[in-house]
């Protein structure tokens, strides 16, 4: 057969009132079947959902390439965008196949956004094709958020902007280092957030690097406390199929901690119920990063879960706190002190 | 050569339609006899196929309101047969024709729902050269696709927005000669409401 055409969807839905939005994009790549010179057609497919008077935002994209040659090897790219206000659920989930024969390069690729109660926050969720399906979600929203589960897409994101008590007694459960730490009568957890990624089940082996991130920006001028709560994996029996996993925290875009996994026994302790004191001089303005990059090769996966928090001062120390700040001059002299606080590690 | 499908005027009805379908290009003629055999009559193109040109507005202040728009590039003709016997070519298959669809809709209050679906005309067929001496044509290529919708709503509606495209599928490979297929006509369709 010939060529296949290329294809191109984009689809809009915006919601200015209190209504819902939703969004959906599938763009598929002409066929072509059969193993010859010619390739079936690139297929591009974005979605973008935004409700800003308290709706949520659903967008969903899928990008089909039906077949691929050794001459031509088209491309599959799925992005989807939601983004919400008031802390509504923001929903973004892209699919993006390759075509048959030879692996089409491409990537899915998820990102999503709300504010509440003064903060903003964003999930971000990226697999490659890499010749294999990808599959991403990324989800955030205030109050309430999702539960602890692998949701099985080649990578995910969930965050929740100022989770209720309920919830947040929930996902840390029997994570008594963290609750001791983030659930007191004094303490607010800020924000939660679940990473995690999959190895593509038609993945053939090949090594891919999916990620996924969780951006937090709120005010807060404190002793800032990091509650890593639980880890799940499935797969990697006898850690076959697993390379490595990274994990990053970014302050203000720069990085103040880096450790990289080789193993998985080492990567399970470190995320299960320890608390670690990020301390207070990344205030009064946060911007927080917690990043995770799986690379693999084969079956299986690998979550975690974790809280950000720590506790709310009397009113007295908070005038003392901003008195001494100003005395010291601590605006000038935390960038200094931020940079002098980064971390790198390489465990096991 | 351009065609108009669908309607080109705007409606009041809050829910617009609009389709476009492209003209399928005509096949190539087989190859003329000729002597000698080895000066082979040379099969044909097939003719492209015609683009289709789909789009919806919707636009109202109150109310819900929807907006589709849908469209089908016309499918490549054949290739023409080289002649037989002969070092004749056979002709290649025409192109798929490309298609776009947009659909927007707009509102103050209501639902807002905007559909676009745009499917690429198939690529057409090739021919197969003269036997022992004649190449064969190549296959046309499937028509792009190109979808685009867009809903916006002001107060407590919804909005839904989907686009959908598909690519034509190549042209399959065929043995079959000198005239040329006729080009598909295009089609063009648009509506709107405001």
């Amino acid at each position: 057969m010939g060529p296949g055409g290329d294809a191109i969807a984009g689809s809009a839905a915006t919601s200015n009132g209190s209504g819902n939005a939703s969004s959906s994009a599938s763009a598929t790549g002409g066929a072509n079947i059969g193993f010859d010179f010619f390739a079936g057609g690139a297929a591009t497919a974005t979605a973008n959902a935004l409700a800003t008077g308290g709706g949520t935002a659903t967008a969903n994209a899928a990008a089909t390439v039906a077949s691929a040659s050794f001459a031509s090897i088209p491309v599959a790219n799925a992005t989807s965008n939601a983004e919400t206000a008031n802390g509504a659920m923001a929903d973004a989930q892209s699919t993006a196949i390759p075509g048959v024969g030879f692996g089409a390069p491409g990537q899915s690729s998820s990102t999503a956004k709300t504010g509440f109660a003064g903060m903003s926050l964003q999930s971000t969720a990226v697999a490659p094709t890499n010749g294999s399906t990808a599959t991403t979600n990324a989800i955030a929203q205030g109050g309430s958020g999702q539960a602890f589960a692998n949701p099985g897409q080649m990578a995910y994101a969930f965050s929740t902007a100022l989770p209720n008590k309920a919830y947040a007694a929930t996902l840390i459960g029997g994570a008594s280092h963290v609750a001791s730490a983030l659930l007191g009568p004094r303490d607010v957890v800020f924000g939660t957030a679940i990473l995690g990624a999959n190895y593509a089940s038609d993945g053939g082996r090949e090594s891919a690097t999916y990620s996924a991130s969780s951006t937090f920006d709120f005010g807060y001028r404190d002793d800032l406390r990091l509650g890593l709560i639980d880890d799940q994996q499935s797969g990697f029996a006898n850690g076959l199929g697993f390379q490595s996993m990274e994990f990053t925290i970014m302050a203000d875009g720069v990085e103040v901690l880096d450790v990289t996994f080789g193993s998985l026994a080492i990567a399970e302790s470190f995320f299960r119920d320890d608390v670690i004191d990020l301390g207070l001089d990344f205030g009064p303005n946060i911007d927080l990063t917690f990043g995770y990059t799986l690379i693999a090769d084969g079956p299986g996966g690998f979550g975690f879960d974790l809280a950000i928090g720590g506790a709310v001062p009397e009113p007295s120390t908070w005038a003392m706190t901003l008195v001494g700040f100003a005395g010291l001059g601590f605006v000038g002299h935390r960038s200094t002190r931020r940079a002098g606080r980064r971390r790198s590690v390489s465990c096991g | 050569m351009a065609a108009a499908a669908g309607s080109v005027s705007p409606v009041t009805s809050p829910h617009n339609q609009s389709s476009a379908t492209g003209g399928n290009g005509g096949d190539g003629g087989n190859g003329i006899i000729s002597l000698p055999p080895i000066f082979g009559g040379i099969g044909g193109p097939g003719g492209k196929g015609g683009a289709a040109n789909a789009a919806a507005s919707t636009a109202v202040d109150s109310g819900s309101a929807e907006a589709d728009a849908s469209s089908l590039g016309g499918h490549g003709g054949g290739g023409g047969n080289g002649e037989l016997n002969s070092s004749g070519n056979g002709g290649n298959g025409g192109n798929g024709g490309p298609a776009t669809a947009t659909a927007r809709t707009t509102t103050i209050l209501g639902v807002a729902q905007a559909n676009a679906n745009a499917y690429g005309g198939v690529g057409g067929s090739n021919a197969a050269g003269g036997v022992p001496f004649g190449s064969d044509g190549a296959p046309g290529a499937g028509g792009s696709a190109s979808a685009t919708s867009t809903a916006m709503t002001s107060d407590s509606g919804a909005a839904l927005s989907s686009a959908n495209a598909t690519g034509g599928a190549g042209g399959f490979a065929v043995q079959n000669e000198n005239v040329s297929g006729a080009g598909g006509g295009d089609a063009n369709a648009e509506s709107a409401a405001i």
